[in-house]
Protein backbone atom coordinates (compact mmCIF):
# COMPACT_ATOMS: atom_id res chain seq x y z
CA UNK A 1 0.00 0.00 0.00
CA UNK A 2 2.75 2.04 1.18
CA UNK A 3 4.93 1.68 -1.93
CA UNK A 4 2.40 1.84 -4.13
CA UNK A 5 1.13 5.57 -2.98
CA UNK A 6 4.83 6.33 -3.13
CA UNK A 7 5.10 5.69 -6.67
CA UNK A 8 1.88 7.64 -7.19
CA UNK A 9 2.96 10.35 -6.08
CA UNK A 10 6.60 10.11 -7.57
CA UNK A 11 4.61 10.52 -11.25
CA UNK A 12 2.23 12.95 -10.28
CA UNK A 13 4.57 15.31 -8.31
CA UNK A 14 6.41 15.42 -11.53
CA UNK A 15 3.40 15.93 -13.51
CA UNK A 16 2.53 18.53 -11.07
CA UNK A 17 5.36 20.78 -11.33
CA UNK A 18 4.29 22.82 -14.28
CA UNK A 19 1.39 24.34 -13.21
CA UNK A 20 2.79 27.21 -11.34
CA UNK A 21 2.06 30.70 -12.23
CA UNK A 22 5.48 32.27 -11.07
CA UNK A 23 8.91 32.09 -12.45
CA UNK A 24 10.42 28.77 -10.89
CA UNK A 25 13.54 29.12 -9.38
CA UNK A 26 16.77 27.24 -9.46
CA UNK A 27 19.45 26.28 -6.97
CA UNK A 28 21.96 28.70 -8.12
CA UNK A 29 18.76 31.49 -7.28
CA UNK A 30 18.50 29.59 -3.81
CA UNK A 31 22.30 30.02 -3.12
CA UNK A 32 22.20 33.44 -3.73
CA UNK A 33 19.02 33.65 -1.17
CA UNK A 34 21.32 32.38 1.05
CA UNK A 35 23.84 34.86 0.56
CA UNK A 36 21.38 37.38 1.82
CA UNK A 37 21.59 35.11 5.69
CA UNK A 38 25.43 36.25 5.65
CA UNK A 39 24.54 39.79 5.92
CA UNK A 40 22.64 38.74 9.23
CA UNK A 41 25.79 36.78 10.11
CA UNK A 42 27.99 39.68 9.41
CA UNK A 43 26.30 41.69 11.90
CA UNK A 44 26.21 39.20 14.24
CA UNK A 45 30.13 39.20 14.29
CA UNK A 46 30.59 42.69 13.98
CA UNK A 47 28.27 43.83 17.02
CA UNK A 48 29.90 40.75 18.55
CA UNK A 49 26.15 39.36 19.44
CA UNK A 50 26.74 35.65 19.42
CA UNK A 51 24.00 34.67 17.04
CA UNK A 52 25.95 32.82 14.43
CA UNK A 53 25.53 29.52 15.46
CA UNK A 54 21.12 30.13 16.33
CA UNK A 55 21.36 31.57 12.66
CA UNK A 56 22.87 29.05 10.97
CA UNK A 57 20.44 26.59 12.95
CA UNK A 58 17.49 28.50 12.49
CA UNK A 59 18.44 29.01 8.27
CA UNK A 60 19.30 25.30 8.43
CA UNK A 61 15.68 24.68 10.06
CA UNK A 62 13.97 27.08 7.26
CA UNK A 63 15.45 25.26 4.55
CA UNK A 64 15.09 21.73 5.51
CA UNK A 65 11.30 22.22 7.21
CA UNK A 66 10.24 24.14 3.93
CA UNK A 67 11.94 21.37 1.80
CA UNK A 68 10.19 19.14 3.76
CA UNK A 69 6.71 20.33 3.84
CA UNK A 70 6.73 21.05 0.29
CA UNK A 71 7.22 17.51 -0.84
CA UNK A 72 5.12 16.71 1.56
CA UNK A 73 2.54 18.82 0.44
CA UNK A 74 2.95 17.38 -3.22
CA UNK A 75 2.29 13.76 -2.21
CA UNK A 76 -0.84 14.51 -0.20
CA UNK A 77 -1.53 16.68 -3.05
CA UNK A 78 -1.35 14.04 -5.65
CA UNK A 79 -3.24 10.97 -3.17
CA UNK A 80 -6.67 13.41 -3.78
CA UNK A 81 -8.36 11.27 -1.11
CA UNK A 82 -9.81 12.45 2.23
CA UNK A 83 -7.74 10.23 4.88
CA UNK A 84 -4.27 11.63 3.95
CA UNK A 85 -5.56 15.39 4.20
CA UNK A 86 -6.84 15.20 7.46
CA UNK A 87 -3.62 13.32 8.86
CA UNK A 88 -1.87 16.43 7.80
CA UNK A 89 -4.21 18.61 8.78
CA UNK A 90 -3.73 16.58 12.49
CA UNK A 91 -0.55 16.84 12.59
CA UNK A 92 -0.70 20.33 12.00
CA UNK A 93 -2.51 21.00 14.88
CA UNK A 94 -0.81 18.96 17.18
CA UNK A 95 2.28 21.00 15.86
CA UNK A 96 0.43 24.08 16.52
CA UNK A 97 -0.71 23.12 19.80
CA UNK A 98 2.92 22.19 21.23
CA UNK A 99 4.16 25.32 20.25
CA UNK A 100 1.27 27.37 21.36
CA UNK A 101 2.12 25.89 25.06
CA UNK A 102 5.29 26.20 24.82
CA UNK A 103 5.37 29.93 24.36
CA UNK A 104 3.53 31.01 27.95
CA UNK A 105 6.17 31.39 31.13
CA UNK A 106 3.28 29.06 32.74
CA UNK A 107 1.72 25.67 32.63
CA UNK A 108 -0.44 23.51 33.99
CA UNK A 109 -0.54 20.01 33.88
CA UNK A 110 -2.04 18.64 30.34
CA UNK A 111 -2.16 22.39 29.49
CA UNK A 112 -0.95 20.99 25.68
CA UNK A 113 -4.44 18.76 25.72
CA UNK A 114 -6.25 22.21 26.19
CA UNK A 115 -4.50 23.77 23.87
CA UNK A 116 -5.31 20.68 21.29
CA UNK A 117 -8.40 20.78 21.92
CA UNK A 118 -9.20 24.36 21.36
CA UNK A 119 -7.51 24.29 18.55
CA UNK A 120 -8.76 21.54 16.72
CA UNK A 121 -12.43 22.69 17.28
CA UNK A 122 -11.62 26.66 16.31
CA UNK A 123 -9.01 26.05 13.99
CA UNK A 124 -10.70 23.22 11.83
CA UNK A 125 -14.10 24.39 12.30
CA UNK A 126 -13.75 28.37 11.29
CA UNK A 127 -11.39 26.42 8.22
CA UNK A 128 -13.93 24.28 7.20
CA UNK A 129 -16.95 26.61 7.48
CA UNK A 130 -14.81 28.73 5.31
CA UNK A 131 -13.91 26.26 2.30
CA UNK A 132 -17.04 24.69 2.69
CA UNK A 133 -19.70 27.84 3.03
CA UNK A 134 -17.34 30.78 1.54
CA UNK A 135 -15.17 28.81 -1.08
CA UNK A 136 -17.18 26.04 -2.26
CA UNK A 137 -14.35 23.50 -2.66
CA UNK A 138 -15.48 20.44 -3.85
CA UNK A 139 -14.64 17.92 -2.94
CA UNK A 140 -14.63 19.26 0.42
CA UNK A 141 -11.55 17.74 1.30
CA UNK A 142 -9.40 19.34 -1.45
CA UNK A 143 -5.93 20.51 0.40
CA UNK A 144 -4.93 22.62 -2.07
CA UNK A 145 -7.15 25.14 -0.19
CA UNK A 146 -7.79 23.19 3.57
CA UNK A 147 -4.33 22.94 4.48
CA UNK A 148 -2.71 26.47 2.90
CA UNK A 149 -6.15 27.95 5.08
CA UNK A 150 -5.70 26.18 7.88
CA UNK A 151 -2.00 26.81 8.07
CA UNK A 152 -3.03 30.30 8.01
CA UNK A 153 -5.59 29.94 10.63
CA UNK A 154 -3.52 27.95 13.23
CA UNK A 155 -0.20 30.15 12.38
CA UNK A 156 -2.39 33.27 14.00
CA UNK A 157 -4.18 31.74 16.42
CA UNK A 158 -1.70 30.15 17.98
CA UNK A 159 -0.54 33.50 19.50
CA UNK A 160 -3.42 34.21 20.00
CA UNK A 161 -4.16 31.20 22.37
CA UNK A 162 -0.53 31.13 23.86
CA UNK A 163 -1.22 35.01 24.39
CA UNK A 164 -4.03 34.55 26.20
CA UNK A 165 -2.91 31.36 27.98
CA UNK A 166 0.02 33.27 29.51
CA UNK A 167 -2.22 35.77 30.58
CA UNK A 168 -4.63 33.96 32.25
CA UNK A 169 -1.88 31.88 34.13
CA UNK A 170 0.38 34.90 34.93
CA UNK A 171 -2.71 36.29 35.89
CA UNK A 172 -4.23 33.43 38.43
CA UNK A 173 -1.14 33.88 40.47
CA UNK A 174 -0.23 37.22 40.03
CA UNK A 175 -3.74 38.04 41.83
CA UNK A 176 -4.61 34.95 43.62
CA UNK A 177 -4.60 37.21 46.37
CA UNK A 178 -7.10 39.14 44.91
CA UNK A 179 -9.19 36.27 43.39
CA UNK A 180 -8.79 34.15 46.79
CA UNK A 181 -10.30 38.17 48.73
CA UNK A 182 -13.10 37.74 46.60
CA UNK A 183 -13.89 34.36 46.77
CA UNK A 184 -13.40 34.78 50.87
CA UNK A 185 -16.37 37.63 50.61
CA UNK A 186 -18.87 35.27 48.55
CA UNK A 187 -18.28 35.04 45.28
CA UNK A 188 -18.27 32.05 43.05
CA UNK A 189 -15.66 31.19 40.98
CA UNK A 190 -17.26 32.82 38.13
CA UNK A 191 -17.14 36.08 39.41
CA UNK A 192 -13.78 36.18 40.87
CA UNK A 193 -11.95 34.82 37.66
CA UNK A 194 -14.15 37.00 35.07
CA UNK A 195 -12.09 39.90 35.17
CA UNK A 196 -8.44 37.79 34.88
CA UNK A 197 -10.28 35.59 31.84
CA UNK A 198 -11.55 39.06 30.27
CA UNK A 199 -8.18 40.38 30.09
CA UNK A 200 -6.43 37.64 29.11
CA UNK A 201 -8.97 37.27 25.86
CA UNK A 202 -8.39 40.90 25.21
CA UNK A 203 -4.71 40.92 25.34
CA UNK A 204 -5.07 36.83 22.80
CA UNK A 205 -7.32 39.17 20.52
CA UNK A 206 -5.41 42.46 20.32
CA UNK A 207 -2.51 41.19 17.87
CA UNK A 208 -5.59 40.17 15.17
CA UNK A 209 -7.13 43.36 15.67
CA UNK A 210 -4.49 45.50 15.51
CA UNK A 211 -3.16 42.76 11.73
CA UNK A 212 -7.01 44.08 10.54
CA UNK A 213 -6.13 47.83 10.96
CA UNK A 214 -3.13 47.90 9.45
CA UNK A 215 -3.43 45.64 6.77
CA UNK A 216 -3.19 46.54 3.05
CA UNK A 217 -1.04 49.84 3.95
CA UNK A 218 1.54 48.47 6.31
CA UNK A 219 1.57 45.18 5.69
CA UNK A 220 0.98 43.10 2.59
CA UNK A 221 -0.31 39.65 3.57
CA UNK A 222 1.75 36.92 2.39
CA UNK A 223 -1.23 34.67 1.15
CA UNK A 224 -2.44 37.51 -0.78
CA UNK A 225 1.41 38.12 -2.22
CA UNK A 226 1.82 35.01 -3.11
CA UNK A 227 -1.57 34.61 -5.11
CA UNK A 228 0.09 38.15 -6.96
CA UNK A 229 3.31 36.38 -7.37
CA UNK A 230 1.27 33.53 -9.18
CA UNK A 231 -0.69 35.67 -11.69
CA UNK A 232 -3.74 36.54 -9.70
CA UNK A 233 -5.91 39.43 -10.06
CA UNK A 234 -5.07 41.41 -7.33
CA UNK A 235 -8.61 42.49 -7.07
CA UNK A 236 -9.34 38.36 -6.57
CA UNK A 237 -6.51 37.73 -4.40
CA UNK A 238 -7.63 40.97 -2.04
CA UNK A 239 -11.25 38.99 -2.15
CA UNK A 240 -9.64 35.78 -0.91
CA UNK A 241 -7.30 37.95 1.76
CA UNK A 242 -10.33 39.45 3.32
CA UNK A 243 -11.92 36.04 3.78
CA UNK A 244 -8.62 35.33 5.41
CA UNK A 245 -8.33 37.96 7.82
CA UNK A 246 -12.21 37.57 9.05
CA UNK A 247 -11.43 33.85 9.24
CA UNK A 248 -8.47 34.39 10.87
CA UNK A 249 -10.55 37.26 13.57
CA UNK A 250 -12.92 33.97 14.34
CA UNK A 251 -10.79 31.58 14.76
CA UNK A 252 -8.53 33.51 17.19
CA UNK A 253 -11.49 35.09 19.40
CA UNK A 254 -12.97 31.71 19.56
CA UNK A 255 -9.34 30.36 20.52
CA UNK A 256 -8.53 32.82 22.81
CA UNK A 257 -12.30 32.47 24.70
CA UNK A 258 -12.22 28.48 24.46
CA UNK A 259 -8.40 28.17 26.00
CA UNK A 260 -9.13 30.34 28.60
CA UNK A 261 -12.26 28.80 29.64
CA UNK A 262 -10.35 25.57 29.64
CA UNK A 263 -7.46 26.47 31.67
CA UNK A 264 -10.85 27.98 34.26
CA UNK A 265 -12.48 24.73 34.47
CA UNK A 266 -9.00 22.82 35.26
CA UNK A 267 -7.77 25.41 37.89
CA UNK A 268 -10.87 26.36 40.00
CA UNK A 269 -12.63 23.38 41.79
CA UNK A 270 -16.24 22.59 41.83
CA UNK A 271 -15.83 23.98 45.30
CA UNK A 272 -15.27 27.41 44.33
CA UNK A 273 -11.44 26.95 44.99
CA UNK A 274 -8.60 28.76 43.30
CA UNK A 275 -5.64 25.90 42.52
CA UNK A 276 -2.98 27.89 41.68
CA UNK A 277 -0.62 25.39 42.90
CA UNK A 278 -1.38 23.52 39.58
CA UNK A 279 0.37 26.29 37.83
CA UNK A 280 4.06 26.13 37.26
CA UNK A 281 6.72 27.36 35.21
CA UNK A 282 8.11 25.56 33.01
CA UNK B 1 -26.84 26.28 76.42
CA UNK B 2 -26.02 28.04 73.32
CA UNK B 3 -24.80 26.17 70.33
CA UNK B 4 -21.37 26.54 69.01
CA UNK B 5 -20.95 28.68 66.42
CA UNK B 6 -17.95 26.62 64.65
CA UNK B 7 -17.19 23.05 65.58
CA UNK B 8 -14.17 21.37 64.30
CA UNK B 9 -13.69 17.95 64.70
CA UNK B 10 -10.76 16.25 64.34
CA UNK B 11 -9.21 18.27 61.20
CA UNK B 12 -6.41 17.16 59.25
CA UNK B 13 -4.97 19.22 56.51
CA UNK B 14 -2.03 18.26 54.21
CA UNK B 15 0.36 20.78 52.56
CA UNK B 16 1.42 18.81 49.56
CA UNK B 17 3.06 15.43 51.19
CA UNK B 18 3.20 17.03 54.75
CA UNK B 19 0.52 17.18 57.27
CA UNK B 20 0.50 20.91 58.39
CA UNK B 21 -2.62 20.00 60.96
CA UNK B 22 -3.49 16.83 62.51
CA UNK B 23 -6.80 15.60 64.68
CA UNK B 24 -7.80 19.27 65.30
CA UNK B 25 -10.49 19.90 67.55
CA UNK B 26 -12.01 23.28 68.65
CA UNK B 27 -15.25 24.64 69.04
CA UNK B 28 -16.10 28.31 68.68
CA UNK B 29 -19.44 29.92 70.67
CA UNK B 30 -21.02 33.02 69.37
CA UNK B 31 -19.24 36.13 71.15
CA UNK B 32 -15.98 34.30 71.71
CA UNK B 33 -12.79 35.46 69.98
CA UNK B 34 -10.27 32.74 69.63
CA UNK B 35 -6.65 33.64 69.58
CA UNK B 36 -4.09 31.13 67.66
CA UNK B 37 -0.77 31.42 68.14
CA UNK B 38 2.39 29.37 67.23
CA UNK B 39 5.25 29.71 65.62
CA UNK B 40 5.69 30.43 61.07
CA UNK B 41 4.36 27.26 59.53
CA UNK B 42 2.77 25.68 61.97
CA UNK B 43 -0.27 25.91 60.02
CA UNK B 44 -2.61 29.01 61.31
CA UNK B 45 -2.69 30.50 58.45
CA UNK B 46 -3.65 26.84 56.98
CA UNK B 47 -6.44 26.26 59.48
CA UNK B 48 -8.33 29.90 58.61
CA UNK B 49 -7.94 29.10 54.89
CA UNK B 50 -9.30 25.81 55.34
CA UNK B 51 -12.08 27.13 57.40
CA UNK B 52 -13.08 29.54 54.82
CA UNK B 53 -13.17 26.02 52.22
CA UNK B 54 -10.47 27.94 50.10
CA UNK B 55 -8.13 24.82 50.59
CA UNK B 56 -9.27 21.33 51.31
CA UNK B 57 -9.31 19.00 54.67
CA UNK B 58 -7.60 15.57 54.12
CA UNK B 59 -10.03 14.31 57.23
CA UNK B 60 -12.50 15.47 59.97
CA UNK B 61 -15.30 18.21 59.39
CA UNK B 62 -16.03 21.93 60.23
CA UNK B 63 -19.61 23.14 61.18
CA UNK B 64 -21.12 26.26 60.71
CA UNK B 65 -24.13 27.44 62.53
CA UNK B 66 -25.86 30.07 61.30
CA UNK B 67 -28.85 32.54 62.70
CA UNK B 68 -31.13 31.68 60.20
CA UNK B 69 -31.32 28.09 59.80
CA UNK B 70 -31.87 25.10 61.77
CA UNK B 71 -29.26 22.86 60.21
CA UNK B 72 -25.62 23.90 60.29
CA UNK B 73 -23.84 23.60 57.31
CA UNK B 74 -21.01 20.56 57.54
CA UNK B 75 -17.80 20.89 55.31
CA UNK B 76 -16.40 17.23 55.66
CA UNK B 77 -14.26 15.07 53.37
CA UNK B 78 -17.41 14.34 51.50
CA UNK B 79 -19.83 16.05 52.10
CA UNK B 80 -20.25 19.15 49.88
CA UNK B 81 -22.35 22.17 50.95
CA UNK B 82 -24.94 23.02 47.97
CA UNK B 83 -23.34 26.53 47.79
CA UNK B 84 -19.98 27.70 48.78
CA UNK B 85 -20.23 31.15 47.90
CA UNK B 86 -23.09 31.43 50.63
CA UNK B 87 -21.09 29.59 53.00
CA UNK B 88 -18.46 31.84 52.82
CA UNK B 89 -20.03 35.19 53.69
CA UNK B 90 -21.41 33.14 57.15
CA UNK B 91 -17.31 32.91 57.68
CA UNK B 92 -15.39 35.33 55.82
CA UNK B 93 -12.02 35.40 55.86
CA UNK B 94 -9.87 38.46 56.13
CA UNK B 95 -6.32 37.88 54.71
CA UNK B 96 -3.21 38.97 56.10
CA UNK B 97 -2.65 41.56 53.37
CA UNK B 98 -5.18 43.31 52.59
CA UNK B 99 -6.51 43.06 49.29
CA UNK B 100 -7.88 45.83 47.77
CA UNK B 101 -9.25 46.13 43.73
CA UNK B 102 -6.49 49.08 43.57
CA UNK B 103 -8.03 50.98 40.59
CA UNK B 104 -11.52 51.32 42.37
CA UNK B 105 -12.90 53.47 44.70
CA UNK B 106 -12.93 53.35 48.25
CA UNK B 107 -16.79 53.25 48.33
CA UNK B 108 -17.04 50.63 45.28
CA UNK B 109 -14.16 48.26 47.39
CA UNK B 110 -16.54 48.56 50.22
CA UNK B 111 -19.69 47.40 48.18
CA UNK B 112 -17.70 44.44 46.08
CA UNK B 113 -19.80 41.95 48.28
CA UNK B 114 -23.06 43.65 46.79
CA UNK B 115 -22.06 42.51 43.64
CA UNK B 116 -21.50 38.68 44.01
CA UNK B 117 -25.03 36.77 43.35
CA UNK B 118 -24.53 34.84 46.64
CA UNK B 119 -25.69 38.43 48.02
CA UNK B 120 -29.64 37.77 49.13
CA UNK B 121 -30.87 40.88 49.64
CA UNK B 122 -32.37 41.19 52.91
CA UNK B 123 -33.76 44.81 54.37
CA UNK B 124 -30.59 45.20 56.11
CA UNK B 125 -28.34 45.59 53.37
CA UNK B 126 -29.69 47.38 49.99
CA UNK B 127 -27.03 50.06 48.69
CA UNK B 128 -28.00 52.78 50.59
CA UNK B 129 -28.34 51.29 53.56
CA UNK B 130 -25.21 49.22 53.44
CA UNK B 131 -23.03 52.95 52.56
CA UNK B 132 -24.66 53.76 55.90
CA UNK B 133 -23.57 51.21 57.57
CA UNK B 134 -20.29 51.51 55.90
CA UNK B 135 -19.95 55.08 57.24
CA UNK B 136 -20.75 54.50 60.63
CA UNK B 137 -17.93 51.22 60.71
CA UNK B 138 -15.59 53.81 59.01
CA UNK B 139 -16.35 56.06 62.31
CA UNK B 140 -15.79 53.30 64.96
CA UNK B 141 -12.47 52.38 62.90
CA UNK B 142 -11.29 56.32 62.98
CA UNK B 143 -11.17 56.49 59.14
CA UNK B 144 -12.78 60.09 57.89
CA UNK B 145 -15.75 59.64 55.50
CA UNK B 146 -13.72 61.54 52.84
CA UNK B 147 -11.67 58.27 52.34
CA UNK B 148 -14.56 57.10 50.44
CA UNK B 149 -14.38 58.99 47.23
CA UNK B 150 -10.17 57.84 47.42
CA UNK B 151 -8.72 55.36 44.95
CA UNK B 152 -8.15 52.58 47.40
CA UNK B 153 -4.54 51.83 45.81
CA UNK B 154 -3.45 55.30 47.30
CA UNK B 155 -4.40 54.56 50.66
CA UNK B 156 -2.01 53.10 53.25
CA UNK B 157 -1.49 50.27 54.55
CA UNK B 158 -3.24 50.46 57.86
CA UNK B 159 -5.96 52.53 55.80
CA UNK B 160 -6.09 49.58 53.45
CA UNK B 161 -6.20 46.74 56.36
CA UNK B 162 -9.36 48.44 58.27
CA UNK B 163 -11.55 49.50 55.24
CA UNK B 164 -10.95 45.48 54.32
CA UNK B 165 -11.92 44.68 57.70
CA UNK B 166 -15.34 46.79 57.03
CA UNK B 167 -15.87 45.30 54.04
CA UNK B 168 -15.69 41.91 55.46
CA UNK B 169 -18.14 43.31 58.67
CA UNK B 170 -20.42 44.58 56.02
CA UNK B 171 -21.26 41.19 55.16
CA UNK B 172 -22.27 40.59 58.57
CA UNK B 173 -20.74 36.77 58.91
CA UNK B 174 -21.45 34.77 61.75
CA UNK B 175 -17.86 34.14 61.77
CA UNK B 176 -14.88 36.15 61.12
CA UNK B 177 -11.46 34.60 60.89
CA UNK B 178 -8.67 36.87 60.87
CA UNK B 179 -5.29 36.35 59.76
CA UNK B 180 -2.98 39.22 61.76
CA UNK B 181 -5.38 41.95 61.40
CA UNK B 182 -3.88 44.37 62.48
CA UNK B 183 -0.19 44.04 61.37
CA UNK B 184 -0.03 47.35 59.51
CA UNK B 185 -1.37 49.42 62.27
CA UNK B 186 -0.06 52.18 64.76
CA UNK B 187 -0.99 51.20 68.46
CA UNK B 188 -3.60 53.90 68.72
CA UNK B 189 -5.53 51.87 65.69
CA UNK B 190 -4.76 48.37 67.19
CA UNK B 191 -6.52 49.27 70.49
CA UNK B 192 -9.63 50.98 68.40
CA UNK B 193 -9.90 47.73 66.15
CA UNK B 194 -9.35 45.41 68.88
CA UNK B 195 -12.20 47.35 70.68
CA UNK B 196 -14.60 47.89 67.81
CA UNK B 197 -14.19 43.54 67.38
CA UNK B 198 -15.18 43.05 70.92
CA UNK B 199 -18.05 45.13 70.99
CA UNK B 200 -19.50 43.18 67.92
CA UNK B 201 -18.89 39.57 69.55
CA UNK B 202 -20.45 41.07 72.75
CA UNK B 203 -23.11 42.73 70.64
CA UNK B 204 -24.10 40.57 68.12
CA UNK B 205 -22.18 37.25 69.01
CA UNK B 206 -19.87 37.50 65.75
CA UNK B 207 -17.20 34.99 66.52
CA UNK B 208 -14.43 35.51 66.03
CA UNK B 209 -10.71 33.25 64.81
CA UNK B 210 -7.62 35.43 64.84
CA UNK B 211 -4.27 34.70 63.65
CA UNK B 212 -1.70 36.68 65.43
CA UNK B 213 2.31 37.02 66.25
CA UNK B 214 1.53 39.07 69.09
CA UNK B 215 1.48 37.29 72.35
CA UNK B 216 0.18 40.16 73.93
CA UNK B 217 -2.54 41.34 71.94
CA UNK B 218 -3.79 37.49 72.18
CA UNK B 219 -3.58 37.94 75.75
CA UNK B 220 -5.48 41.19 75.92
CA UNK B 221 -8.19 41.09 73.35
CA UNK B 222 -8.90 36.76 73.10
CA UNK B 223 -11.84 35.17 75.51
CA UNK B 224 -9.63 31.90 74.39
CA UNK B 225 -6.40 30.61 73.18
CA UNK B 226 -4.77 28.20 70.82
CA UNK B 227 -1.16 27.16 70.75
CA UNK B 228 -1.26 25.24 67.27
CA UNK B 229 2.72 23.91 68.04
CA UNK B 230 1.89 22.64 71.47
CA UNK B 231 -1.52 21.91 70.50
CA UNK B 232 -3.04 23.27 73.98
CA UNK B 233 -6.19 25.30 74.20
CA UNK B 234 -6.26 27.34 77.37
CA UNK B 235 -8.92 30.11 78.50
CA UNK B 236 -7.52 33.91 79.54
CA UNK B 237 -7.02 34.13 83.18
CA UNK B 238 -8.35 37.42 83.50
CA UNK B 239 -11.38 37.17 81.25
CA UNK B 240 -14.88 36.87 82.81
CA UNK B 241 -17.15 36.84 79.75
CA UNK B 242 -19.34 34.05 80.16
CA UNK B 243 -17.84 33.04 76.54
CA UNK B 244 -14.72 31.35 78.00
CA UNK B 245 -16.65 28.06 78.04
CA UNK B 246 -16.94 28.02 74.98
CA UNK B 247 -13.31 26.01 74.09
CA UNK B 248 -13.54 22.79 74.55
CA UNK B 249 -10.65 21.83 71.62
CA UNK B 250 -7.66 19.74 72.08
CA UNK B 251 -5.30 18.11 69.92
CA UNK B 252 -4.11 14.69 70.14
Amino acid sequence: MNISLLAQTGMDGAAGGEAVGALALGPIDLAIAAALVLVAGAISLLLRLHLEQRLIIAALRTVVQLLLIGYVLRWVFALDRPAPVLIVMLLMITAAAYAAVTRPSRTYDRAWVSVFITLIICASLTTLVVTGLIIGVTPWYQPQYLIPLLGMVLGNSLTGVSLALDHVLDSLVKDAPRIEMMLSLGASRWEAARDSMAEAVRRGMIPIINAMTVVGIVSLPGMMTGQILAGANPVEAVKYQIVVMFMIAAATSAGCMMIVLLAYRRLFTSRHQLNSGAIRKR
Amino acid sequence: MTQPVLEIENLTVRAGDRIVLRDLNLSVEPGSIIGLSGPSGCGKTTLLRTLAGLIDAEDGSISLRTRDSETPWVLAANSEPPDWPTFRRHMVLQQQRAVMIDDATVRENLRLPLRFRSHAPAPHDNAGDWDHQAGALMAQFGLSASLLKSVAGTLSVGEQQRISLIRALLIQPEALLLDEPTSALDADSVTVVESVISALARDRGLAVVVVSHDRDQLNRWCTDQMDLASCVVSHAPDNSEPVAAGVGGRVT
